[in-house]
Order: structure tokens, then sequence, then C-alpha cells
């Protein structure tokens, strides 16, 4: 009996410990793999990564958004305002949101970023969740959880034209998304005089 | 021969453990056809094709000008456009709500249009300030989805002078 248990006990226990071990390294690489966290671009120290949601991953991250005038300050009349013209000096304001497909919840540990192909070379414009932070309370009736946002200003010597963009996501799952505008050319965005 | 059954157990359990954890981890998307649909889009002046300002992107409005949505619906498991949707766009008007059916755009002429966009003219009467909207859709397998645009006050479709 123990002839025959000795050899069954030993490989049952190598079997648990190689698929504990198999787990181990698969975590360390899903968080080796696991994008930044969005910075803070000079507003102090990196927040906390937000709590785990209950159910994700859950069907695909789709991801969409638009683009406004970020101009400041806030007070200005043409703050946030949608727009897809932009004069040279003026910040471009992307502002996206991830949802997880399957429940149709905001992935708030998706990272975002804005590619703006302009003068030939793709610019990458790094997108901040805006589930964190303070946030001015007279431009938002609540914390806007289900945001991203992200701003180029356009340089003072570029040339007038359309430009395009994408802006793409990841998220802790390793799954990812891309967006993109509606084709219509009009619709693009653009710098003017 | 106790000590081994228990250890023998005990790897049983903690092997099972770690089975299950794998099995559950991640979870499968969802089947097709189940799940609520994502819509989204955005706003655009929809003045008639050659007006340079056509389909450039607004929230600011004047009367008399035609306000545009261009809304896509994705299906919540594959990404994709879901082909089925109907979608309607409801306005708040004065307290009253008018739904406006949209039209999906692709033709056989132009099939890279996969979006669909209805429009509204500010009546010459309509009140100055917000006008609160919501774009509902649904699909042949009985979803739904609701787009509302982000709660940014200065982003709101807005009526001005």
């Amino acid at each position: 009996m123990r002839a025959h248990f000795g050899p069954a006990a030993a490989g049952i226990a190598a079997l648990a410990l190689a698929a504990g071990a198999t787990m181990a390294l698969h975590g360390q690489r899903a968080e080796s793999q696991a994008p930044p966290a969005a910075q803070g671009r000079g507003r102090g120290a990196p927040l906390p990564p937000p709590e785990p949601q209950a159910g994700h991953p859950s069907g695909k991250l789709i991801i969409w958004g638009d683009v406004a005038s970020f101009d400041v300050p806030g007070t200005l009349p043409t703050h946030c305002i949608l727009t897809n013209r932009f004069k040279r000096g003026q910040r471009m304001g992307f502002r996206m949101t991830a949802i997880d497909g399957g429940s149709g919840e905001t992935e708030n540990t998706g990272v975002l970023v804005a590619h703006v192909k302009y003068a030939g070379t793709t610019i990458d414009v790094p997108m901040r969740w805006r589930g964190q932070g303070g946030f001015p309370a007279t431009e938002y009736p609540r914390q806007p959880s289900e945001m991203w946002t992200g701003v180029w200003v356009v340089p003072a010597d570029a040339q007038p034209g359309a430009l395009s963009y994408t802006v793409t996501a990841t998220d802790r799952f390793g799954r990812t998304a891309t967006f993109s505008p509606f084709i219509n050319v009009v619709s693009q965005i653009a710098i003017v005089e | 021969m106790r000590k081994t059954l228990l250890i023998s157990a005990a790897a049983l359990i903690v092997f099972a453990g770690l089975s299950i954890h794998a099995f559950q981890s991640p979870p499968p998307p969802p089947a097709p056809g189940t799940g609520r649909l994502i819509v989204y889009g955005d706003m655009a002046l929809f003045q008639p094709p050659g007006h340079p300002e056509n389909c450039i992107l607004r929230n600011r409005f004047k009367r008399g000008e035609p306000v545009g949505w261009r809304m896509f619906v994705a299906d919540p498991s594959t990404g994709k456009r879901e082909e089925s949707a109907q979608l309607v766009v409801h306005l708040i008007v004065s307290g009253r709500t008018i739904d406006i059916p949209m039209r999906y755009r692709a033709t056989e002429r132009q099939p890279e249009r996969e979006f669909w966009v209805a429009k509204w003219v500010v009546p010459q009467d309509a009140p100055i300030g917000i006008i609160r909207y919501t774009v509902t859709a649904t699909d042949k397998y009985g979803r739904t989805g609701e787009f509302k645009p982000f709660e940014v006050q200065a982003s709101q479709l807005t009526i001005v002078e």
C-alpha cells in the first residue's frame, strides 16, 4: 500500500507545486506586462491603482470619444467646447472613455494614448484617467470617472491643414482597442489660421 | 500511511483549487447576441454637402442651424458594428421630448460610412441654453444600449444667440 501511495502522493504534490509555480509566473508576467499607470503629469505623485472591478474582464474592450478645445483658464468661453479646428498655440483636447464590453461599465484600468500624425511623425499624447484626483466642480457635476483626457498644444509653427489621429488602449487584462474618428474629411482635426 | 494519505489529500485540494482558479480567470466573453449594446458618436454641424462648415464638430448652435448626430453601435462581445441596430435621438426641449430616428448612412456608393445619422434644425423659438439629449439603440436580438454625452457643462448641446 505504501509502495502505491508514496509515488502517487509525490506525483500529486509535484503537480500541485508545478501548477502553483506556473500561476505565480503567470501573475508576474501579467504584472510586468501591465502598462504603467497614467502619470500625474506634474500633478504630484502618481495615484494608487484603482480598485478591481467585479466581473471584469468581460467581452471586448471598447473605447470612444471626441475632441474639444481645452483652452485655459476654464473660464474662457471656448473651454471644453466641441471643435475639430484649432489654431496655433491652442490646446487640442482628447476625451475618451473605455468600456468593458460585457458589463458595459467603465474599464478603469485602461491606459489610453492618443497618437497624432503631425509633420511626418507620430506624437503620442498620454491620457489621464479622471476617476481619481480633483476635478473642477464648476465644470463637472460629479467625478468624471468614465473619462480620460489628453492635451496636445498646436505648435506655433504648425502648417494649416488636416491631421489624423487614433487612440489606443490597453487594460490590465491584456485587452487592446483602437479608436478612429468618423472618416468624413471635414470632421478630422485641422489646424486653421 | 496516514501521513502519506494526508499529504496526498492536501496536495489534491491545493491542485484542485489552483485549477478552478485557472479556469475562472479570465471569464469567457459573452456569447454573441447577449449583453448591452455600446453606443457612441458625436455632434456636428449638418450643413448641405459642399458647405465649407458641413460636418465640423460643434456643440453650440444658433436658431435655424442644423444639429447633426453621428453614432456607431458596437456589439459588446466583438466590438464590431451591429448592423441590425435601430437608433433614436431623444431631445428634451422646453420640457418636451422629441424623438428623432436615425438613419444608417452607408449606401452602395458609400459603403465606408458605417454609422447612423440624424438631423434637427434648431427652431426659431428654441430656448437659449443647454438642451439635454440621449441616443438609444435596439437590435434584432432585443439588446439595448444608450449614449449620453460626457457630463461636461460646456460640451453639452447648447443653443446660443
